[in-house]
């Protein structure tokens, strides 16, 4: 951070670090959401021909014949092994990413120079050591003093669901069971699955592969047909989407395929619900049922909050679901409210 | 001889006094045997550089043109603007070859010129047509006419070049009515695809046509094609780079608009004031106020204890 005074107040930032998409919600009013998308020119030419060091969100995705490109947190964590969107592995590539597009994100947040910059990023449940550092080397860059504390917990502590209730966050890499029991959430509370939009997506491409015949798409029409269409009910809307056949653009009708692959997540999300519930106090296990909240970008898939509660009541019993006003926010909403809510002596110990 | 009033600031001569100059130095030189040169000078894509840059700039080129010029050339020669944008010069008691020698030192001062334009570095090439007394001119209008159409021929060989006007061959001569139909020059009008050199090939092979004059006329029809194609190729390639100039122009003016941006808002955007203007904390009156400062506190040493591993470089 810069030498300047900061006697001018104090900006709260709470940041959702998502596979997907990333969002920040700020005390200064300001929200932000972009793909989790970091892009790099290829060579010397592409850095003249675009004019940047680093592209972000949906301009790197659309600049991606000129750019490497990264989805740092694919399967929820800062990937260390592999891969590059194009994969080719690249781990340090991988982490720069993630660093990069953390301060990306702060940026668009628009932090003034005189003021604390507080931050609490919501960060992938089973982030390893070694990602959570990264993160929180890359934070420190932009902010004043950053903590880091798990997703889900955030989107519950964020609608003041703190007791006897469970958290489904649907992301696009995972999806994070969180039981929220009045404590911090422990290993035992929580279950990751890796039935996210992505899982979605490979499916549901699977599924076209077969029914649309010579046509030619790529994972990026699949995703976006999947975002406008996404549906699990029985009288969903009809998905009708152009994909090229020989080079002429082509309707097919893929309502059924898109509605097949969504239902696929819902069978594992109970199981799991069904798991954290058994392994509950016997006397609250009806009231945890009853206070599943839905969280994360695919709980906005028409319908999901319906075909769980039906088919937690198969193999539950029963269930209420409580869908999110803000799936996009969520996250965001609820770390910046632990932000706002951190005494002044913590921040202070961890600058 | 007409009276011209003297010039300032080494200002050029106007067209007509020019030509009156002109026209005596080419009856001087007729009279007395003495060579004569007649330069024009022409800033390749003038016009252009003007649509972009603006008229200043423009009059700053040819003022550096002009400056160039009179430093290399005497001082009884003869300078002026013709019209237009061209510039003329007449240069007695000069041989052809050292007229040439004179033109290929203009292009390469020209060369080295350049201006500032709207903060950029701008750099410019020239092109000369050059006549010389040494062809025979019948008469000035002539000679002019012969510089003139030299520039023409630099200007269309892509410029930054200069060319010395050599006289036409003469004529061949006059074909039989059977021959009549293929001589002279290609029509600029017609097609390439038209028949006409395989109808001359025709011809000479059944002997219609005498050999020789044949061969004549196929080594004419092959000429014009080979200077059509020629033009051809040099205006597709100035095209090519006009469009890659006004591209490349294009990019810097962004380039320009951001760094003013940047300058203007002193190096950063500014940012947003938060609502806030000290630390919060959580609100005593809140219903859940013990349950979450023991939330709190375990975030927090969550985070302490990464600190500190982080700082030990243990794992």
């Amino acid at each position: 951070m810069t030498e300047k005074k900061k006697d001018h107040g104090v900006l709260y930032l709470g940041i959702d670090l998502g596979t997907s998409r990333t969002s920040v919600s700020a005390s200064n009013g300001e929200r932000e959401t972009i793909s989790s998308f970091v892009g790099y020119p290829k060579d010397h030419v592409a850095r003249k021909a675009l004019g940047v060091d680093v592209l972000y969100g949906n301009h790197a995705l659309e600049k991606r014949m000129s750019v490497n490109l990264y989805r740092p947190l694919a399967d929820g964590v800062i990937k260390e092994d592999a891969d590059r969107v194009d994969g080719k592995g690249d781990m340090a590539g991988n982490l720069k990413a993630a660093q990069d597009l953390i301060a990306e994100i702060i940026r668009l947040a628009k932090p003034r120079k005189d003021e604390l910059v507080y931050a609490v990023i919501g960060a992938p449940a089973e982030a390893s050591f070694t990602n959570k550092e990264a993160i929180l080397k890359a934070a420190r860059q932009s902010v004043d003093s950053v903590m880091l504390c798990s997703e889900p917990f955030a989107v519950a502590y964020g609608l003041d669901m703190l007791e006897d209730a469970l958290v489904i966050d649907i992301g696009a890499g995972t999806v994070d069971l969180c039981r929220m029991h009045g404590t911090m959430p422990e290993e035992t509370d929580q279950i990751t699955l890796t039935y996210g939009g992505d899982y979605i997506d490979g499916e549901f491409t699977k599924r076209l592969e077969k029914s649309c015949k010579d046509a030619k798409f790529s994972t990026r029409m699949v995703k976006e047909a999947k975002e406008r269409f996404a549906s699990v009910a029985d009288n969903m809307e009809p998905a009708v989407v152009h994909f090229p056949v020989n080079g002429k653009p082509t309707a097919f009708d893929v309502t059924n395929d898109l509605r097949a692959a969504c239902r696929l997540i819902v069978p594992p999300i109970v199981e799991g619900l069904g798991k954290l519930i058994a392994s509950f106090d016997p006397e609250f296990q009806d009231r945890l049922k009853n206070r599943v909240l839905l969280a994360g970008g695919g709980s906005q898939i028409k319908g999901l909050d319906t075909a769980i509660e039906a088919e937690m009541h198969n193999m539950l019993g029963g269930g209420k679901v409580i869908r999110t006003e803000e799936p996009m926010y969520g996250g965001s909403n609820g770390a910046l409210k632990i932000a706002h809510d951190m005494p002044a002596e913590y921040w202070e110990q961890l600058k | 001889m007409t009276n011209f009033q003297p010039h300032q600031n080494g200002a050029l001569f106007s067209p007509e006094e020019i030509r009156v100059l002109m026209a005596a130095e080419f009856d001087r030189s007729v009279r007395f045997k003495t060579p004569l040169a007649i330069l024009r000078i022409a800033v390749d894509r003038l016009g252009y550089l003007h649509d972009l840059y603006g008229e200043e700039s423009k009059n700053e080129i040819l003022v550096a043109v002009n400056g160039l010029l009179r430093s290399k050339t005497r001082a009884s020669d003869l300078l002026g603007f013709p019209f237009g944008n061209q510039i003329i010069a007449a240069v007695p008691h000069i041989h052809k070859a050292h007229a040439e020698q004179l033109a290929g030192r203009l292009i390469s001062g020209a060369r080295g010129l350049s201006f500032d334009a709207d903060g950029r570095t701008l750099r410019i090439t020239t092109s000369v047509g050059l006549a010389h007394s040494e062809t025979g001119f019948a008469s000035f209008e002539a000679m002019f006419d012969g510089a003139t159409e030299a520039l023409d021929q630099a200007l269309a060989g892509g410029g930054d070049r200069s060319k010395l006007h050599v006289p036409k061959a003469p004529e061949p001569p006059a074909p039989t009515p059977a021959a009549a139909a293929p001589t002279g020059a290609l029509p600029k009008d017609m097609p390439l695809g038209d028949n006409l050199l395989a109808d001359t090939l025709r011809r000479a092979l059944t002997g219609e046509i005498p050999t020789e004059q044949a061969r004549m006329l196929l080594s004419h029809i092959m000429g014009d094609l080979e200077d059509r194609y020629s033009d051809n190729e040099n205006d597709e390639r100035t095209e090519m780079l006009e469009r890659r100039v006004s591209k490349l122009g294009s990019m810097l003016e962004n380039t320009e608009a951001q760094i003013r941006q940047l300058l203007a808002s002193g190096g950063m955007d500014a940012g947003v004031a938060s609502k806030f203007k000290s630390v919060q904390g959580l609100d005593s009156g809140d219903s859940h106020v013990e349950q979450k400062r023991d939330l709190l506190k375990a975030i927090f040493d969550a985070n302490l204890r990464m600190r500190k591993m982080q700082e030990g470089g243990t794992r």
